[in-house]
């Protein structure tokens, strides 16, 4: 049984709850500081329920009432466990030790593990000493009562927190930034835009080509998935289909800003059914619109989408993101050479290290009739070069 | 809109007899960047905010305030990616009423359908409210302009001047 978790008693059966307690005030000690157990064989063919409370601040249930519990229903099945109970220290403290005793002292009863909610609603009303709330005498375990509990849930599904947030779209976000350790820059010039990535091949028997980021959608747009990598994987193939299915229907192929903004609709369905988690997935496109010129779009797991001049994304895209701010005004205005190299360079300097052709990814699709593509290890390379001499020069 | 694998209700009643998810949903919203919108005699004009995190974002076509018909507009505080959802679903329905009765969707039942949209989402299967209130401004062929607020649990209200969101 781990330390500091309070473990209230009820004993199942019993729709009142004033003589089958089993824990009761002991004379003498202040306000809920210490519990005793009742010997639970003088209650003979009841069967104690062990349900195990959060010791979290918001849990708290309210002190003003002796001996109080609150017993919800839980989200687990029925779980038999035999639980060995230990005494308490004199004076522990309301809430921070509870106890339990030898279960094989009362032999013949099964204890049942039934986590509690202790959200506000769930409060018992005041003013009784020895009061103790039964829960709904529930043999095996209703997972439709537990919903009700909301504040218990919020970390596991999309559904709200009490502030009004939505955990499971921010532990996407953690998932995406810090699952592959890379990152990200994505850059659009005058003519140009461009992704470069770095290229971190796990093992030195694995094929390197293989080991991808950067992947085609159209002939003109391309995409930048960092994250997980099978969800990365999963939104491609969706991006691919999206782009297809718009070409069929309508006859000419799907500017950037619309496959963003489907796919940031896609995504934006995961943070409101319960059923599926949000994809750990930050994607950038990158494209021509024929009207717009070049762009890159970042899709997010909560759903947004925006476009931006240049963006980041992956472990370092603060670093990133700050020395792109510095350059704002002339980004727009790059020649394709100066958009490829000021990605690269931005890369290098938030890694803090040099690199080779092999180590990085970079793709960009440039003019109008431009198509999306990887630049080979010698394009790369010159690039590297020429930023060597310039920063030589 | 309700899935399978969730066939029950999200959104219950607690003991006090509150709806928990619609609470916490107004909080999101209460988190939002503020909109607002004013009903005056001869027009009604609605207002948002449009601050971006970076320099580096190209905001002008970033938009907001969106038509849904010849005669209405929304703007929201709240969860931007729900919102899109709200603004797709009200202009297909009043594409689908204008295939109908050949006019254009009035703002009140346009209001209604919007809010009935928001209050299936609060008792469906499977899904959690909208994180957005919605502010709607419109005037019919009466000339008269009006004022809409919708919020997550679906209801709604006709004001003068409103704002919403922080």
């Amino acid at each position: 049984m781990p330390l500091n978790t309070r473990y209230s008693l009820t004993i199942k059966g019993h729709a009142s709850c004033s003589y089958w307690s089993g824990i009761q005030k002991k004379e003498g000690t202040g306000l809920g500081s210490d519990f005793g157990l009742v010997d639970i064989t003088k209650h003979p063919g009841l069967t104690p329920i062990l349900v195990p409370v959060s010791n979290a601040k918001e849990d708290r249930t309210p002190s003003c009432h002796n001996n109080q519990r609150q017993v919800g229903v839980s989200p687990l099945l029925t779980v038999h466990q035999v639980v060995s109970w230990v005494a308490p220290p004199r004076g522990s403290r309301f809430g921070l030790r509870f106890w339990t005793r030898q279960i094989t002292k009362h032999p013949g009863l099964t204890p049942i593990l039934v986590p509690v909610s202790n959200a506000k609603e769930d409060r018992t009303p005041s003013c009784h000493n020895n009061q103790r709330q039964v829960g709904r005498r529930h043999k095996s375990v209703d997972p439709i009562n537990t919903m009700s509990r909301d504040s218990n849930y919020d970390h596991h599904i999309s559904i709200f927190s009490p502030q009004g947030r939505l955990y499971q779209m921010e532990y996407a976000f953690k998932a995406a930034s810090s699952a592959s350790g890379l990152t990200g820059i994505a850059l659009r010039g005058k003519d140009t835009a461009v992704v470069v990535t770095q290229r971190k091949v796990p093992d030195r028997l694995i094929v390197p080509t293989s080991v991808s980021h950067v992947h085609n959608v159209t002939a003109k747009i391309g995409v930048l998935a960092t994250g997980m990598t099978a969800d990365c994987h999963s939104a491609v193939q969706r991006m691919r289909y999206e782009a297809a299915d718009f070409e069929f229907k309508y006859g000419y192929s799907i500017p950037p800003a619309v496959l963003a903004k489907r796919m940031a609709d896609i995504a934006q369905v995961n943070t409101q059914s319960a059923s599926m988690r949000p994809l750990a997935v930050v994607l950038m496109i990158v494209g021509i619109d024929d009207v717009k010129g070049p762009q890159v779009l970042k899709v997010d797991p909560a759903g947004h989408y925006l476009p931006f001049k240049g963006t980041a994304s992956g472990s370092k895209e603060q670093e990133a993101t700050n020395f792109l701010e510095k350059r704002v005004d002339n980004i727009p205005e790059y020649s394709f050479d100066e958009t490829v190299r000021t990605a690269i360079v931005c890369l290098g300097s938030v890694l803090g290290s040099d690199f080779r052709g092999s180590e990085i990814e970079v793709a960009a699709v440039t003019g109008k009739d431009g198509k999306f593509r990887s630049l080979t290890e010698e394009e790369i390379e010159d690039h590297l070069n020429a930023i060597a001499d310039d920063a030589d020069s | 809109m309700g899935d399978s694998a969730y066939s029950f209700s999200l959104t219950t009643f607690s003991r006090t007899g509150k709806l928990l998810q619609i609470e916490y949903a107004l909080n999101a919203v209460a988190n939002g960047r503020t909109a607002l919108g004013i009903a005056a005699k001869d027009g009604v004009v609605i207002a948002t905010d449009k601050k971006f995190g970076s320099a580096l974002v190209e905001g002008e076509g970033v938009k907001k305030v969106e038509q849904v018909t010849d005669g209405s507009g929304f703007v929201y505080a709240g969860v931007g990616p729900d919102y899109r959802v709200l603004v797709r679903k009200a202009r297909k329905s009043a594409q689908a009423y204008f295939r109908e009765y050949r006019e254009v969707k009035p703002v009140g039942q346009l209001v209604k359908s919007t809010a009935s949209v928001m209050q299936e989402y609060t008792q469906s299967g499977g899904v959690r409210p909208f994180g957005v209130s919605l502010l709607v401004a419109g005037m019919d062929g009466d000339g008269v302009p009006r004022l809409f607020q919708v919020d997550p649990s679906g209801a709604y209200f006709g004001w003068k001047a409103t704002a919403i969101g922080k």
